[in-house]
C-alpha cells in the first residue's frame, strides 16, 4: 500500500515539476534598451548623434597617417620604419588594398556611422514632454542628413568609386540588395552636393545656444558641398585618361573620360553660393591688428588656430569640438623636447613660402631637380643674416627677447641661416628651422638640427638643414 | 521499477587576502660606500616603496550557486530470454555565477535497451533538451538515437570455430546530438551598444565651447538579433566490428560519419559597406566529418618465460565544409573554402626564383612578354620568388591564392606500442605518430625576412649565409629566396615556398626493466624490486629539420619537447 502510494507520488511530483516549470526557461534579461526605447528618450536620442558625431575623422592619426609620404609636403622620419611608420617602403611600392593605415578605418569605420544616421533618420520623432519640439527633431534629422552626406563624401574623395547606399538596409535583405554596385563618380558626387544643398536649407547658419556649438549648420553644409565639388572638377577625375575602362559590376564606366569644363563653374558657384551664406550670417575672416589700425598678420594666422568661435573667431566653418592634438604634437616637437621629433615638412613645402615683400622664392625646378631662384625676391641660398629680423608684430614666439606690448618684435634671430630670412609671416609661425627659437613652457630653446645624434639615428625630417650642404635636403624622394 | 528524485544545492565562494611586501632593493656596494673610520659599509637602497611590514589587500571575491533537480523512473526487468531496461529521467540546472542572469537548462531523457539471448541487442535513447538560449517555440530539440548489436561469434552455428574466433561482434548506432552553448548568449534579442574608443568615455561626443560644454555619450546598433535562432545538430553514423582471433588477437574498427548542419556563425554575405557593427548571426553552416578508427592487440604467452604483447591504433578522419555562406565571389573558385577541410590552408603557388632570363630589362625590372606581372610590390628581381597566375589575369594577386597542402590538424595519428617480457626482464617501446598535417612556417615569413614587425627587424636562420639565393650563384634549391634590405612583401606572402609537411613519427617511450627474483630479495623483506632505464621523446623522424614539429608553432619559437632520460628503482615492502 505505502509503496503504491510512493509511486505514485513520484509520478506526480515529476509531472508536476514539468508544468510548473514549464516558464524555467524563459530567462532572457528584460530590461536592456531597445532601439524603441532609444528614441523616446530625449538623453539617449542625443546620445545615439554623439555616436555619429564621434566617426568624424581626427586629425593627423586618423586622416594621413601612413599615407602622408605620397603627397609632397609632410612625411615621417625614415627612421621610424621599424616602428610601423611607413614611408620608405610605401615609395618603394609594397603596399596593397588591404596594407590599412588611417585611411582604412574610413572604408571600415564610416559605413556603420552611416547606418547609424539612417536608423536615427528613420527613429528620431519629437518629444514634448521632454521639451524635443518638431523644430529640434527637424533640425536634428538635418544633422543626421549632413553626416551622411559629409561621410560620404570623404569616401568619395578617397576611393574613388564607392557604393553609394541612400537607404537603410535591413539585415535579412537578400544578397542582390546588399551588394550594391559602385556608383559612378559623377553620380555620386551630384547625389551628395543635393543632399548637402538641401541640407543647408533646413539648418540655421549658427546656433544661438552656446553649448550646441560644433553641431552642423548651414554654413558647414556648404562648405563641405564646395569642396567636394572642387575635387569633382579637378583632372585627376574629371577626365582622366587613365580610368577609361574602369566599369563597375553593371558595366557602367565610373569615371567620365572627356573633360567637362563646367565643372569649374559649378565649382566657383558653390564657393559662391558658400561665401554668400557665410557673410550673410556674421562668418568673416578672423584679423588682428596692431595698434597703428594695420593688420598683424603674424597674429591674425596664428590666433585663428588658437582662438575659439565664442572668443570672435568666426573664420571656423565646421569644426570638431574635441580633437587629440597632444598625441600628434608629441611625435612632432623636436627630439630633447619632450618630443619624439619624427614628423617634419619637406623642403618642396618650405620653397613653397613667399618673401616677406610678397615676391614668390622659388619658381620652379630644373629638371634635374634643382631650384630656380627668383632672383626679384631676395632669396638667398648662402650666408647667414647680419641682423635680427624685426618685424611689426606682436607675435612672440620668435625670439626670447619678444614682448606683447612692443609694436615690433624679432621674429628670427640673427645668424639664421638666409634660406629662412625675411621670409613671410606664415613660414615663421609653421615651420621650426635650424636657428629657430621655440618656447617650451616658461622658457625657450634655440634648436639645432644635426644629421645624427650620438645615441641613435633616429634624425628629425623636419626642415633640418644640414649646414654643411643645401644638395642633401633636396632629395627628389620628398617631392612625389 | 523504481523511481528516484535527486535535489542538490551547491555553493562555491572564494575571496582572497593578500599580504606581501615590497623589499628593499640595494646597490652593490663599492669601497666609496666604506665608512672610512668605522669600516662600515652603507647600503643605498634602490627603490624608496620599499616595506618592512607586510601589507593587507582583500580581493577577488566570487561565488556561484547552482541548483539541480533531477527525478528519474528505472525499469530492469528479465523474463527468461529477453531482458528489458528502461530509464526515463527529468532534470533541471539553474547556475548563478553573478552574470546579469544565470545560466538555465532543463530537459528529458529516456534510454531503452532490448537483449534477447544475450546476443541480439538494440538499443533506443532519446533527449528532448530545453535551453535557454533560444527564444520561445525554438528552446526544446528532440534528439533521438538507434543503436544495434549483434554478437556472432554467440551464436550457435559459430560454435564450432568458438577455438579459432572466440569473438565476433557487428555494431551500429545512429543517432542526434545537439549544442545550445553558441558563442553568444540569447543571441535573438537585439542590443543597443556604447560605441567603443573614441575621446569621450565611451565614443561620445562634447559640443559647445570652453565656455560650456554639452557632453553626451555614445550609442548605437549592437548585435542584430536572429529571429530563427536554434540548435546546432551533429548527425552521427557508426558502424563497428569488433573481432577476438585465437584469444591473442583482438581487432577493433569503427567507421565514423557526422554531419552537423545549422552551425551558429557569422554570416559572411555582408559587404562591410552595408554597415552593420556586427555581422549578423544565423545557423547556416554544415560541415561533414567521416573517418575510421582502427585498435589492434596481441598479447600472447609464448612460453612460461616468454609474453609478447602489441598494441597498435590509427585513427583517420577527414572532414569537409558544406556550406559556410562563403562569399559570392569566391564560391565555385579556386580560392573556395568551401568543400576543403576546416583550417585547409591558403596560399599562392610558387614555381621556383625568377633567374635572369625572366628579365626584359634588369634595369626597370621589366619581365619578359607572357610572364604574369606580380602586384606586391613595384618590381622584382632576379631570385625573387615566382608565383603561378591561376585565375589568368596577367598579373599576380591575393586573388590567385588557392588551397594548399593540408591543414594544421593532421588527419591522421597512429601509435604502435611493443611489449616482451622475458624470465626477469621486461622491455616496452611505444611509438606515436602524425600524418597529412601542414605548416606555412614563418607566419608568411614574417619573421624569417628581415625588415618585419615593430621594432624587430626580424630573425634570420644562420643557414642564410649559404643556403640562399645569390646573384653569383644563382640556385634554386635554396631555403631562402634574395635577401635584401628591409620588408619585402613579395616575398613575404604565404605560399607553397614556405609550406612544410609536418608528419612525424616519434619514439615515444622505451623502457626496459629488471626484476629482481624473490629469493634474492626475501632476504631483505621486500616483496618486489625491479631496476629500470626509461626515455621519453629520444627520437623523433620527420621531414621537418628545422624544429620540433609537434611544438605547434609556425615559428619554432616555443620550448621543445623535452627529452628524458631517467633510471628508476621500484621497491614493494
Amino acid at each position: 500500500m505505502i509503496r503504491h502510494i510512493f509511486k505514485y507520488v513520484c509520478l506526480i511530483t515529476i509531472i508536476s515539476c514539468f508544468t510548473a516549470c514549464s516558464d524555467f526557461l524563459d530567462n532572457a534579461p528584460d530590461g536592456e534598451l531597445t532601439i524603441e526605447m532609444v528614441f523616446n528618450d530625449k538623453t539617449r536620442t542625443e546620445d545615439w548623434l554623439a555616436a555619429i558625431y564621434n566617426k568624424i575623422p581626427d586629425g593627423y592619426f586618423n586622416t594621413i597617417k601612413d599615407y602622408d609620404i605620397f603627397g609632397d609636403d609632410f612625411t615621417p622620419s625614415a627612421g621610424w620604419e621599424p616602428f610601423g611608420w611607413e614611408s620608405i617602403s610605401k615609395l618603394n611600392g609594397n603596399w596593397t588594398p588591404s596594407s590599412g593605415g588611417a585611411i582604412d578605418h574610413f572604408w571600415n569605420d564610416l559605413p556603420k556611422s552611416i547606418r547609424s544616421a539612417f536608423i536615427f533618420l528613420k527613429n528620431v520623432r519629437a518629444l514634448p514632454a521632454q521639451q524635443v519640439y518638431e523644430q529640434d527633431a527637424e533640425y536634428m534629422r538635418g544633422e543626421a542628413r549632413f553626416l551622411i552626406a559629409y561621410f560620404y563624401s570623404l569616401l568619395v574623395q578617397s576611393y574613388g568609386a564607392i557604393p553609394l547606399q541612400t537607404w537603410l538596409s535591413n539585415f535579412d535583405d537578400s544578397a542582390e540588395q546588399l551588394m550594391i554596385p559602385q556608383t559612378p563618380f559623377d553620380e555620386a558626387v551630384e547625389w551628395i552636393a543635393n543632399e548637402l544643398l538641401e541640407v543647408s536649407r533646413i539648418l540655421p547658419a549658427s546656433y544661438t545656444d552656446n553649448r550646441k556649438y560644433g553641431r552642423a549648420t548651414s554654413v558647414s553644409a556648404l562648405a563641405v558641398r564646395a569642396r567636394l565639388m572642387l575635387f569633382a572638377a579637378s583632372p585627376l577625375v574629371n577626365g582622366n585618361p587613365d580610368f577609361k575602362g574602369f566599369v563597375n559590376s553593371a558595366g557602367e564606366e565610373i569615371f567620365n573620360s572627356v573633360e567637362n569644363p563646367d565643372k569649374w563653374k559649378d565649382a566657383a558657384k558653390a564657393c559662391r553660393d558658400l561665401i554668400n551664406e557665410a557673410h550673410a550670417n556674421g562668418y568673416k575672416l578672423y584679423q588682428e591688428f596692431n595698434d597703428d589700425g594695420s593688420i598683424d598678420p603674424f597674429l591674425s594666422y596664428s590666433n585663428a588656430m588658437y582662438t575659439e568661435f565664442h572668443q570672435g573667431n568666426k573664420e571656423i566653418l565646421f569644426v570638431r569640438t574635441q580633437s587629440e592634438i597632444n598625441e600628434y604634437g608629441r611625435h612632432a616637437i623636436p627630439y630633447g623636447l619632450n618630443g619624439n621629433g619624427g614628423l617634419g615638412v619637406t623642403q618642396s613645402l618650405v620653397d613653397a613660402f613667399f618673401m616677406s615683400n610678397g615676391l614668390p622664392a622659388i619658381i620652379g625646378y630644373t629638371a634635374d631637380d634643382k631650384p630656380i631662384i627668383n632672383t626679384e625676391s631676395g632669396y638667398k641660398e648662402s650666408g647667414f643674416a647680419e641682423d635680427n629680423m624685426i618685424m611689426k608684430t606682436k607675435w612672440i614666439e620668435g625670439s626670447s627677447n619678444a614682448k606683447k606690448d612692443q609694436p615690433e618684435n624679432i621674429v628670427a634671430p640673427k645668424g639664421v641661416f638666409n634660406m629662412y630670412y625675411n621670409r613671410e609671416p606664415r613660414f615663421y609661425v609653421s615651420v621650426l628651422f635650424n636657428g629657430a627659437w621655440l618656447r617650451i613652457g616658461e622658457r625657450g630653446r634655440i634648436l639645432y638640427w644635426w644629421q645624427r645624434w650620438y645615441r641613435s639615428s633616429r634624425c628629425s625630417l623636419g626642415c633640418s638643414a644640414e649646414r654643411v650642404s643645401i644638395e642633401k635636403t633636396r632629395t627628389p624622394g620628398y617631392r612625389c | 521499477m523504481k523511481a528516484k528524485g535527486i535535489f542538490s544545492f551547491d555553493y562555491y565562494t572564494e575571496n582572497r587576502v593578500i599580504r606581501e611586501r615590497n623589499p628593499f632593493y640595494y646597490f652593490p656596494a663599492q669601497e666609496s660606500d666604506r665608512d672610512p673610520e668605522t669600516g662600515v659599509l652603507t647600503l643605498r637602497s634602490k627603490n624608496d616603496d620599499g616595506q618592512e611590514h607586510l601589507g593587507h589587500k582583500v580581493e577577488g571575491e566570487y561565488g556561484n550557486n547552482s541548483t539541480y533537480l533531477e527525478t528519474n523512473i528505472t525499469y530492469d526487468q528479465t523474463f527468461g530470454d529477453h531482458s528489458v531496461n528502461l530509464l526515463l529521467l527529468y532534470n533541471q540546472r539553474d547556475y548563478d555565477e553573478g552574470k546579469e542572469v544565470p545560466f538555465r537548462n532543463q530537459g528529458f531523457a529516456g534510454r531503452s535497451a532490448y537483449i534477447y539471448k544475450g546476443r541480439y541487442i538494440a538499443e533506443f535513447n532519446f533527449g528532448y533538451n530545453g535551453s535557454e538560449n533560444f527564444a520561445k517555440g525554438k528552446r526544446f530539440g528532440f534528439f533521438p538515437s538507434f543503436a544495434a548489436g549483434w554478437i556472432m561469434s554467440d551464436e550457435p552455428f559459430m560454435e564450432p570455430v568458438e577455438k579459432v574466433i572466440d569473438k565476433l561482434k557487428f555494431r551500429a548506432s545512429y543517432g542526434l546530438v545537439g549544442n545550445d552553448q553558441l558563442k553568444r548568449r540569447f543571441a535573438y534579442i537585439s542590443t543597443v551598444d556604447f560605441v567603443e574608443g573614441g575621446d569621450v568615455g565611451k565614443g561620445g561626443y562634447k559640443w559647445g565651447t570652453s565656455a560650456g560644454w554639452f557632453e553626451r555619450t555614445g550609442r548605437r546598433e549592437g548585435e542584430v538579433g536572429v529571429a530563427d535562432l536554434t540548435w546546432e545538430t551533429v548527425a552521427k553514423t557508426n558502424i563497428g566490428i569488433e573481432l577476438g582471433l585465437l584469444k591473442t588477437v583482438h581487432l577493433q574498427v569503427d567507421f565514423f560519419h557526422e554531419m552537423r548542419r545549422d552551425i551558429f556563425m557569422e554570416r559572411k554575405n555582408f559587404p562591410s559597406f552595408s554597415g552593420f557593427v556586427k555581422a549578423p548571426w544565423a545557423n547556416y553552416g554544415k560541415v561533414k566529418n567521416q573517418g575510421i578508427d582502427v585498435s589492434l592487440d596481441i598479447n600472447k604467452q609464448l612460453r612460461k618465460d616468454l609474453f609478447i604483447g602489441v598494441r597498435g591504433t590509427m585513427t583517420y578522419a577527414k572532414n569537409k565544409v558544406i556550406e559556410l555562406d562563403e562569399e559570392l565571389g569566391k564560391i565555385g573558385t579556386h580560392r573556395s573554402e568551401t568543400g576543403k577541410p576546416v583550417g585547409q590552408l591558403f596560399g599562392l603557388i610558387a614555381e621556383g626564383l625568377y633567374t635572369v632570363d625572366d628579365f626584359k630589362d634588369l634595369a626597370t625590372g621589366e619581365l619578359k612578354e607572357g610572364l604574369p606581372i606580380p602586384t606586391f610590390t613595384n618590381r622584382v628581381y632576379p631570385g625573387d620568388i615566382k608565383y603561378r597566375d591561376l585565375d589568368k589575369s596577367g598579373t599576380i594577386t591575393v586573388d590567385d591564392k588557392t588551397a594548399i597542402g593540408g591543414t594544421e590538424n593532421p588527419e591522421l595519428v597512429y601509435g604502435l606500442g611493443l611489449s616482451v617480457m622475458y624470465k626477469n626482464v621486461d622491455f616496452g617501446v611505444f611509438f606515436q605518430g602524425n600524418g597529412r598535417t601542414y605548416r606555412l612556417i614563418g607566419e608568411g615569413a614574417h619573421e624569417f625576412l628581415p625588415g618585419s614587425g615593430m621594432g624587430r627587424d626580424g630573425n634570420i636562420f644562420t643557414n642564410a649565409l649559404t643556403d640562399r639565393w645569390t646573384e653569383e650563384n644563382p640556385r634554386q634549391d635554396v631555403f631562402y629566396p634574395r635577401l635584401y634590405v628591409g620588408y619585402n612583401e613579395h616575398n613575404s606572402q604565404q605560399s607553397t615556398w614556405w609550406l612544410r609537411n609536418m608528419s612525424l613519427l616519434r619514439l615515444k617511450n622505451l623502457e626496459v626493466g629488471y626484476t629482481l627474483p624473490k629469493n634474492l630479495i626475501k632476504h631483505a623483506a621486500m616483496e618486489h624490486a625491479r631496476i629500470f632505464a626509461r626515455g621519453t621523446n629520444l627520437l623523433c623522424f620527420s621531414d621537418f629539420k628545422l624544429w620540433d614539429p609537434e611544438v605547434g608553432s609556425n615559428t619554432g619559437l616555443k620550448y621543445p619537447l623535452m627529452k628524458t632520460f631517467s633510471l628508476g628503482l621500484e621497491i614493494r615492502f
